[in-house]
């Protein structure tokens, strides 16, 4: 695998670690380049804007 | 309604928040006691605020940002039981060939979840999500809602649980990880992306 490129479960990592503190550049950069390819990291990505958005709803 | 009325009124509607109050204040703290303590104080801080409160229709978000206050005095109050159970917790080995082959792949594809917020199911599926919630280790439960509910930073948020950034992110990451394979299981069909509950 060249340094540029990344598998499911490393994206995995980074899509949450994304949303937590921002990532250095060269992690933003491969995640990018992931998930232009990979359509089930960009579900899972949309997955957890829903599952935070519906945490953010409990309360109401 | 004079003001003695319109005081009245509000203190029995926080009143009968706290069955809410309740259920967020278990899911955050993870401990009865702690739970009913962190209410019973916001319940009792909102009623002797309510003199300098005169927006009825944001009672509700008021309320719930004095728990969220209190609730943070419980993690403080208990930091060292809390510290101790998110240290074992960190330490833990997760079992990740349940999510990926050796090769680095998903071992499925995850179903897109399209959008329950537009649904008229919404309300079911924030109790799915409490059910996930419940089923997810304390210390997991705790630091994932002190980062989406509680919307504190991770700094902040290692201060609270006393552990390390580098636990801190493992941690966040395997709660998502098991919520979303509860909500993928519970809830969602990969084939159809339609609710099965």
């Amino acid at each position: 695998m060249s340094r540029w490129r990344i598998d499911c479960r490393a994206a995995d990592r980074l899509l949450s670690q994304q949303r937590d503190a921002p990532l250095g550049r060269g992690a933003r950069w491969v995640l990018w380049w992931h998930l232009r390819w990979c359509d089930s990291c960009r579900t899972v990505r949309r997955n957890l804007d829903v599952l935070a958005r519906a945490v953010r709803r409990l309360d109401r | 309604m004079n003001r003695a009325q319109a005081g009245s009124a509000a203190g029995a509607e926080i009143a009968a928040m706290r069955p809410m109050l309740l259920r967020l204040a278990r899911l955050q703290l993870r401990n009865e006691t702690w739970a009913e303590d962190a209410v019973s104080e916001a319940v009792l801080a909102a009623v002797e605020g309510l003199g300098g409160f005169d927006s009825k229709s944001q009672l509700h978000t008021w309320v719930v940002g004095i728990l969220k206050h209190k609730i943070l005095d419980q993690f403080r109050r208990n930091q060292r039981e809390i510290a101790v159970a998110a240290d074992a917790e960190a330490g833990e080995e997760e079992d990740w060939d349940a999510f990926f082959r050796a090769d680095g792949h998903r071992s499925s594809t995850p179903p897109a979840w399209g959008d329950p917020e537009a649904q008229a199911t919404r309300n079911q599926f924030l109790a799915v999500l409490q059910t996930c919630m419940d089923r997810l280790p304390a210390p997991l439960a705790r630091i994932f809602l002190l980062r989406e509910w509680l919307e504190l930073d991770t700094p902040q948020i290692c201060r609270q649980m006393q552990v390390s950034s580098s636990n801190c992110f493992v941690m966040l990451y395997r709660a998502r990880l098991r919520l979303r394979e509860c909500l993928d299981a519970t809830w969602f069909t990969a084939e159809t992306g339609r609710q099965h509950v």
